[in-house]
């Protein structure tokens, strides 16, 4: 589990827009119902199939075929919801997923920052309310970024109100602790 | 024949058993406070067990006897 310290609360939590895993999801539905569209256009062929071999080794075969479909559409699932933009009142976490066993995690904190960028280029991401952000911070840190995150514009307020109040923490603690 | 069958559905279940942990590992272990991972988790496991026990039984249920290899 990733750990969150006990001073530290989750202002909000983020990862890609749906229409990310929509492509893998239908590929998914369609070699599901595959089989199923193949017995409904040729039924009389799966009867003499039937014969040949028996109907149960038939459904057996069906069986462990959608099993793998679904493990696989669950291992693809992994890598979309496995990347995460979460924002706390201390930090930035992004976590990113390249892969089953490829993971980059990126951690900057709030007073760093510089410059909070917004992109939505094209028509989807315009349409279906999609982007990046861009987190610039200070010194030579590389900034990062989160792609095809919904509602960027929303995302960015909250960084830049919770960088606001991470400042003045920082630079008025007294104050804020009272 | 159901020998070689068996055999045959160890092999497939030992492959299922790595991609299972894998994604049980990945979601167990990158959970964090208040997302919807338990329950993707369960959901998950939920029809892997029935994949399963369909599997065994349809296993059963073929008749392997009647095939042969050299017939």
């Amino acid at each position: 589990m990733i750990k969150i310290r006990d001073s530290e609360k989750i202002l909000a939590s983020h990862r890609k827009t749906w229409f990310v895993f929509l492509f893998t999801g239908i590929s998914s539905a369609l070699m599901f119902i595959g089989p199923l569209l193949v017995y409904a256009i040729f039924p009389s062929a799966f009867g003499l199939l039937a014969k040949q071999v028996s109907a149960q080794l038939l459904w057996l075969i069906l069986v462990l075929w959608w099993w793998a479909i679904w493990t696989g559409t669950f291992i693809s699932f992994s890598n979309y919801y496995l990347d995460v933009f979460i924002i706390t009142n201390e930090r930035i976490l992004h976590i990113s997923q390249l892969g089953p066993f490829s993971r980059t995690v990126s951690e900057l904190r709030l007073e760093r920052i510089q410059d909070v960028t917004i992109e939505q280029l094209g028509l989807l991401p315009t349409l279906l309310h999609f982007g990046t952000i861009r987190v610039q911070t200070a010194g030579e840190s590389p900034s990062f970024s989160f792609r095809t995150v919904p509602q960027p514009t929303k995302i960015k307020e909250t960084i830049m109100e919770a960088h606001r109040v991470a400042l003045m923490r920082h630079t008025n603690p007294n104050k804020m602790s009272t | 024949m159901r020998s070689l069958a068996f055999s045959l559905l160890i092999i497939i279940l030992i492959g299922f058993s790595g991609a299972i942990a894998t994604v049980v590992f990945h979601f167990k272990k990158y959970a964090f406070p208040g997302d919807k991972t338990p329950i993707i988790l369960k959901t998950f496991v939920v029809g892997t067990v029935v994949f399963l026990l369909a599997t065994l039984f349809l296993f059963l249920s073929v008749p392997w006897g009647s095939f042969s290899l050299f017939s």
